[in-house]
């Protein structure tokens, strides 16, 4: 049946962005927290996380253009993003930004900027897997559906 | 942020033991998603949460005869618009409540205060620390 196999899909592809270190047990968790009162939370949580963080990464980007070498500034943007990250298993995303926070301490800006550009870039790459991953899930259907035979 | 540290099955049976359901639970922290992921947490262990998004409406709100109505507080000690400690020092000096406080880093050190005792550092690895570490009531 056409849901399983999309649901056998949405499995693979979010076992490869463990395999790959995209997410961590995080966001197992996340999805644990799932049920009857709130069917879709793990989306409404990513989703919630994309779009505060593409808020964040403007604050930072603000942040290093309006004050050049204000490393506490900038690290403290970063923790809020880096906290985000945590809370939904956001794996290589965080540790972009544990490299960027680790260039702070050294108050290595040019450590920094290339840190940043890592961290938009593993930000736009997650955004669009996890995507893809809801895409497939909201295609399947409920889990029970996925067992009944015949079409819907 | 002490989200994910509270896995649902083994360390949701070892706060239930310690922590009555309908416990009345007050979260701050200015990140929105670290908000929600541990609200909904909190209320899968059957807790009941009121998440406040800084340090200045926790304690106004606390001051406001809000003590009487929380039986535990968990904050994040690392905000951007409040000193969070500021805030920690408030509930230890003038409210008789326990705190769980984080920094909110990946390391997930909780250190927990009671009403009487100093602050005690509790290690976890992504699990609730226990409760036998003597860490506030």
């Amino acid at each position: 049946m056409e849901y399983a196999n999309l649901r056998r899909q949405a499995a693979s592809l979010k076992r490869s962005l463990f395999d790959q270190g995209y997410l961590d047990e995080q966001f197992c968790q996340v999805e644990d927290l799932q049920d009857e009162a709130s069917p879709n939370f793990a989306e409404e949580v990513v989703s919630l996380f994309f779009k505060d963080s593409a808020r964040l990464v403007a604050n930072i980007e603000q942040a290093m253009e309006k004050y050049p070498g204000d490393f506490n500034r900038w690290d403290a943007h970063m923790q809020q993003l880096k906290g985000s990250c945590f809370s939904i298993g956001a794996s290589k995303m965080s540790n972009e930004c544990t490299s960027f926070r680790n260039s702070c301490a050294e108050e290595n800006a040019e450590g920094c900027r290339r840190s940043f550009q890592k961290v938009k870039r593993e930000h736009a790459i997650l955004r669009q897997k996890l995507e893809s991953y809801f895409q497939l899930l909201r295609q399947a259907g409920p889990a029970r559906t996925a067992t009944r035979s015949g079409g819907k | 942020m002490v989200s994910g540290n509270q896995r649902k099955g083994k360390e949701a049976t070892l706060v239930e033991d310690k922590f009555p359901q309908g416990m009345r639970v007050l979260v701050v922290d200015d990140n929105p998603v670290c908000l929600k992921v541990l609200e909904v947490l909190l209320r899968s262990c059957k807790y009941k949460p009121t998440m406040v998004m800084d340090a200045s409406t926790a304690m106004k709100m606390l001051k406001e005869g809000g003590e009487e109505k929380i039986d535990l507080v968990i904050t994040n000690v690392r905000m951007q618009n409040m000193d969070g400690f500021d805030f920690l020092e408030f509930i230890n000096l003038e409210m008789d409540l326990p705190v769980i406080a984080s920094p909110g880093g990946p390391q997930m050190v909780v250190m927990a205060y009671g009403p009487s005792d100093g602050p005690v550092a509790v290690e976890q690895d992504g699990r609730y620390p226990a409760q036998e570490q003597g860490a506030g009531s």
